[in-house]
């Protein structure tokens, strides 16, 4: 699933890992996702979207929507 | 920050190390049991063995995220049942169907398939709802 989680976590200053932990997830995770190797589960699109404060859809793109 | 994660990440391997050095230290133990146990103690030691590296590798199961899950389910999915059908097929050519070989690998591949479908029951069970 396209994202911007790299841009939006290099523009708050955070290191993949010190987001993953944040997420309480693993740094491979967050590589796996920011490389579009991988669809986060919903939770932690929702954890990801509140952490960066904004809605889900502008951080991951919908590939359902034309 | 750092720190913290160092901390979880030694957590992981620690929890793995022990749980490796538990499964070896066991399966020594059953290596050896024979000698000084009866069939009936020396089974229900193996269970608590069995059933104490299950308990141990609980915590360290809660700590992965979805995709670490993930990784180990298809692993264990294709690469497990791969490699128990290779097994029992190598237990054919080494030593036939009728060897003493070939009924313990038809018996844990049997074991495994049971709890696989029983744990796929409880889950769907478990994740089911009522038909609106």
């Amino acid at each position: 699933m396209k994202n911007i989680l790299r841009e939006a976590r290099t523009a708050s200053g955070l290191s993949q890992g010190a987001l993953a932990e944040r997420m309480d997830v693993t740094r491979q995770t967050i590589n796996a996702v920011e490389a579009d190797k991988y669809d986060p589960s919903l939770p932690l699109a929702y954890k990801l979207a509140a952490f960066f404060q904004m809605p889900v859809e502008d951080l991951f793109q919908n590939p359902f929507k034309s | 920050m750092q720190m913290a994660i160092m901390t979880r990440r030694r957590k992981i391997w620690l929890a793995a190390g022990i749980a490796l050095l538990a499964t070896v230290a066991g399966g020594i133990l059953i290596g050896l049991m024979p000698r000084y146990l009866s069939k009936g103690a020396a089974g229900g030691l193996a269970a608590i063995i069995l059933v104490g590296v299950f308990l141990a590798m609980t915590p360290r199961w809660r700590m992965l995220d979805y995709m670490q899950r993930d990784s180990r389910l298809v692993s264990w999915y294709w690469g497990g049942s791969f490699g128990g059908g290779l097994g029992l097929v190598l237990a054919i050519i080494l030593g036939g169907v009728r060897s003493p070989l070939f009924a313990g690998a038809a018996l844990v591949w049997l074991l495994q398939c049971t709890g696989y479908v029983l744990v796929r029951v409880r889950w769907w069970f478990a994740h089911r709802s009522t038909a609106a």
